[in-house]
């Protein structure tokens, strides 16, 4: 505790209360009168900085801002070590993305799951019943190894791009030292993880450091045993998941043994357990706006502000609760400010803030195209939250190019007709209804049987090469994947030798096309619009496309069905919140497709030779929107080794941290990044001096 | 909280936006709302009802989304059939309990205008052999939904001579005010492609309507001389595709349960393709100058999967 706090409550972590209202009158008043609830509130101008005029309503010794693979490890770390932990997170649930990921973890260096793998041994519940499944060369690791690879600047990809190439040194150095320790970190918080099996992306190239997490299927759900019913884990039904599990958990049998299931719910569950079993404390329903810091550009952080973001349920307008509440702290203040000795800024990245990745790719400013997992998230999700307020306390920022340097960071969906075209969630967990429906996935054959238009009804590539990705890494000598006879030689210049390059580069540009400026559009923004997929019943027919619920919903603006074409442009323009303009061109666009398929040929985009060209004729049509997915971003916040931002004149700024994607300089795809940031995060801020 | 405590009256503002304004009779829209207090404050959960200028309740909108100091909803609905101007009002109700302590209203206007008319021409077949009558079905809808039965439908060709007039019956498979009619045709002599035209005249009908019209591509061929026989068959399981699209430009069908498809073809070059949910095309180009039997093994699409990501 300072010694200069204004305002003072013995209860670490408990809220301290108005004066002269208890906390149960207080919350009383404010439901019955909101005048008097925003009266009390402190306000957030005279927050922004610590020049003794806050008022402080929490008082901790670390505070996160963020409960996901970042924040929810770093909240265990510190408390482990002592410290009284509150995390803030904006959504209403804890987990972030890590909840709603495969829970493909990858870290290495001679990590334990490694090591396990390569002696051939099983794990010590004896869940595990199948052999490892990469050859022990491929899992002989160490952390010198690992820090090569992920520096390694001779890689290219195949869209011509360098990953590891601009990754910080230092950040790189401290990451590959605490993976192995992270990996025992996770192992002792209940996260049960599977045969080792390749590498993620940005995870090294030269082993196997990958496994996912699982549960095993049971009479009950019980983290401490490993266990979780078919129910929980969306399993029980093929169209249904359950509030624990956002997305229905996958098979892990080929990965574990019979009876496993894998993805983010096994990783995410179990920490927050933890987490709330080891007191962790959680705010949520509350955004994290603003670091206090005793002046703007220097002295070190007190704390910060966060205001209350509700999210409610888009059917019944009531707020939203999350599975688990021991720990939870109910506060509807509109703004409060938390007091610590440390902040740690694990808020995610800037994929859900359309003005920020702007920055690298001036045409993903179309809000229309929300980043992956926004349903489970909520529109507050990955909003450059630390980042912003990070630089309004002078903080440097890293990487901000490598949004561009990995290959799938946006790409065009496969699955249509729903607002969050990346996960498979299912009805049954209570944000499914912001996303309506769980979409149709077509598959890239798909694509053959459509046409797809812009926001004004034209055309604008060809729809068979629309969602194309790059193909698989390939290197010379071999090459793949880990465990698919991988002679990858690290640092050499033959990697990036321009024939190679030449020889895989494998780019097709639809969604640059997709995301192109068009008529429609206006001054200053240039919106990119929505992009439809038309067909008509004898597509649905021949590709037995089930257009029911919950795969499609007329109601949630991203699937419409009609008589005729003008009355499906009539549909879109009316009921999909980002069409701003009439798809004036649709019908045009229809008819003369439809000519197109009688000549044989496509003059526009030379569709005739990929595949049979298909007229749009036969009523009903439907239009589902195509989505352009910004999936998670690579830039962000400049740190050093210890997670310590650091500022423009390269000084840390005393008692912030940051990880995850948060953080800049480490083009690290998925949770490998987040976990052992937060790791570092965790350990370093418990020591920071009161 | 003392229960007779006198709770301030606050200024209250609600916003309404409708998208599209114009909007056709009977087309759908979307109304949306935003209510704004001073000081701000969660009203999510609240319903508002909404009138028209009759007094009669068209529907309840939701709010359910607190952002920015705002409390929003939308709803979609159905513009009334009646041509012309119509006013809608959105009542917020009450809530003394938070300083609100009358109805706040906002009116919105549209003007509707004449109920539009679409034709639809569909199941043309996309190869008419010279000379040879074939059946098209061809519907008729209005915006407004009205009940199109019994109206004309006039098939002209690219010189605008009339060649065939049915009348539109009921409507047609799931869709919910397109009435249809089958129309016989007779293909013409010369081979190649033409455009012919199916108008619906929108005269004697009670509430105004536009004329609604559509043109489709007739595509006349030579007699088949070859029989192509496709059959279809999965790379990884080997079992045969039903439902495959087979296709050699301007002929197409599609394999029977058996993986099996059959096409008559005059001599010429072609290009085969054959098509399946979930699988890369398999294409074959050349000449067709005698019976062939062909065989196409159509490889699974692969999916990128998270190994794949690995850069």
């Amino acid at each position: 505790m300072t010694k200069d706090k204004k305002e003072r409550d013995e209860t670490i972590g408990q809220p301290q209360e108005p004066s002269g209202l208890n906390r149960r009158d207080f919350f009383k008043a404010g439901a019955a009168a909101g005048v008097g609830a925003t009266a009390l509130a402190a306000p957030l101008a005279a927050s922004a900085q610590g020049d003794g005029s806050v008022e402080w309503h929490y008082d901790v010794d670390v505070v996160i801002a963020g409960a996901g693979c970042a924040g929810i490890t770093a909240a265990i770390r510190a408390r482990d070590l002592g410290a009284s932990v509150l995390v803030v997170d904006q959504n209403y649930d804890v987990g972030g993305r890590m909840l709603h990921s495969g829970s493909y973890l990858s870290l290495g260096g001679g990590d334990a799951i490694q090591k396990r793998d390569m002696a051939g041994e099983f794990d010590a519940e004896g869940f595990i019943t199948i052999p490892p499944l990469e050859e022990p060369a491929e899992l002989d690791d160490d952390v010198d190894l690992l820090f090569t690879d992920v520096t390694d600047w001779s890689i290219v990809d195949p869209k011509g791009q360098s990953p590891y190439r601009y990754n910080e040194r230092e950040l790189m150095r401290a990451w590959a030292d605490n993976c192995p320790p992270t990996r025992d970190f996770l192992m002792e918080n209940y996260v049960r993880f599977t045969r080792v099996n390749g590498t993620h992306g940005g995870g090294g190239l030269s082993r196997a450091r990958s496994p996912f997490c699982f549960l095993m299927l049971g009479d009950k759900t019980d983290i401490r045993a490993g266990t979780i019913t078919a129910e929980d884990a969306g399993v029980a039904h093929p169209e249904r998941t359950s509030p624990l599990a956002p997305v229905q958990m996958q098979d892990a049998s080929a990965l574990v043994g019979p009876g496993a299931v894998r993805n983010g719910v096994a990783l995410a569950r179990p920490l927050e357990f933890s987490a709330r079993e080891k007191g962790v404390q959680f705010i949520l329903h509350r955004k994290f706006d603003e670091i206090v810091r005793e002046q703007q550009f220097s002295g070190r952080v007190l704390g910060l502000t966060a205001s209350y973001t509700p999210r409610h349920h888009p059917e019944s307008g009531e707020l939203l609760k999350s599975y688990w509440s021991d720990g939870n702290i109910d506060d509807r203040r509109p703004v409060i400010n938390i007091r610590a000795k440390a902040v740690i800024l694990a808020s995610g990245g800037h994929a859900g803030n359309p003005e920020v990745r702007s920055m690298f790719y001036p045409a993903m400013r179309e809000p229309a195209f929300p980043t992956s997992g926004s349903a489970l998230q909520g529109d507050g999700g990955q909003d450059a939250s630390a980042l912003i307020a990070g630089l309004r306390v002078g903080a440097n920022m890293a990487g901000m190019q490598q949004n561009l340097s990995y290959p799938t960071t946006f790409h065009i969906s496969t699955r249509l007709g729903t607002r969050d075209a990346y996960t498979t969630m299912m009805p049954g967990h209570p944000t499914f209804a912001f996303r309506g429906s769980a979409g149709i996935n077509i598959g890239r054959a798909g694509f053959e049987e459509l046409i797809a238009v812009n926001q004004v009804g034209k055309r604008f590539f060809n729809e068979v090469r629309l969602p194309v990705r790059p193909g698989p890494n390939r290197y010379p000598g071999d090459g793949s994947t880990p465990g698919q006879g991988l002679d990858h030689t690290p640092v050499d210049w033959r990697n990036c030798r321009h024939e190679w390059i030449r020889e895989m580069y494998t780019y097709d540009h639809g969604l640059d096309a997709a995301l192109a400026i068009n008529e429609g559009s206006q001054p200053p923004n240039y919106y990119s619009g929505p992009i439809w997929a038309i067909f008509d019943q004898d597509a649905v027919d021949r590709n037995g496309w089930e257009m029911r619920y919950p795969y499609v919903n007329e109601d949630n603006g991203y699937f419409f069905k009609a008589d005729s074409i003008s009355q499906l442009a009539n549909k879109i323009h009316a009921g999909h919140p980002y069409q701003r303009v009439p798809l004036v061109h649709l019908e045009d666009t229809v008819g003369t497709w439809n000519g197109y398929v009688a000549d044989g040929a496509d003059p526009d985009f030379e569709r005739e030779g990929d595949a049979p060209m298909t007229a749009i004729t036969k009523p009903p049509f439907y239009a589902l929107s195509i989505m352009a997915i910004w999936h998670d971003s690579y830039g962000g916040l400049r740190v050093n080794g210890r997670q310590q931002v650091v500022d423009m004149k390269g000084q840390v700024i005393q008692s912030l941290y940051a990880g995850g994607e948060a953080v800049g300089g480490f083009n690290k795809h998925g949770l490998g990044k987040g976990h052992v940031h937060g790791f570092i995060a965790g350990t370093q801020a418990v020591r920071e001096p009161l | 909280m003392d229960a007779d405590a006198t709770v301030e009256t606050i200024p209250v503002t609600l916003s309404l936006l409708s998208t599209p304004n114009p909007v056709d009779a009977g087309a759908d829209f979307t109304l949306k709302a935003a209510v704004v207090c001073v000081p701000p404050l969660d009203l999510c959960a609240t319903r508002l009802a909404i009138e028209t200028s009759t007094g009669d309740d068209v529907g309840e909108l939701l709010l359910t989304e607190f952002e920015e100091g705002e409390s929003r909803g939308s709803i979609r609905m159905t513009a009334p059939s009646e041509p012309g101007p119509t006013i809608l009002t959105v009542r917020f109700p009450a809530n003394p309990d938070v300083g609100i302590p009358e109805d706040i209203c906002a009116e919105i206007g549209f003007d509707i205008p004449a109920h539009a008319s679409s034709v639809v021409v569909w199941d043309v077949p996309p190869a008419i052999e010279a000379g040879q009558s074939f059946a098209i079905h061809a519907g008729l809808r209005c915006s407004a939904s009205c009940a199109l039965e019994g109206r004309l439908l006039e098939v002209r060709d690219d010189q605008d001579r009339l060649l065939a007039t049915a009348t539109t019956g009921k409507t047609w498979q799931d869709t919910s005010a397109l009435h249809f009619a089958r129309i016989t045709l007779t293909a013409p002599e010369n081979v190649g492609n033409t455009v012919w035209r199916v108008s619906a005249p929108a005269d004697g009908l009670e509430v105004p309507h536009s004329d609604g019209a559509m043109t489709f591509a007739v595509t006349t061929t030579l007699a088949g001389e070859h029989e192509i026989r496709v059959s279809a068959v999965d790379a990884k399981t080997n079992k045969v595709i039903a439902d495959a699209l087979v296709h050699a430009h301007p002929f197409r069908t599609t394999t029977d349960s058996q993986g099996n498809a059959k096409l008559s073809l005059p001599g010429g070059d072609y290009r085969i393709m054959v098509r399946a949910s979930g699988h890369e095309p398999y294409i074959i180009e050349g000449q067709v100058k005698e019976n062939m039997q062909i065989t196409a093994i159509l490889a699974p699409e692969v999916d990128t999967t998270e190994m794949d990501l690995w850069a």
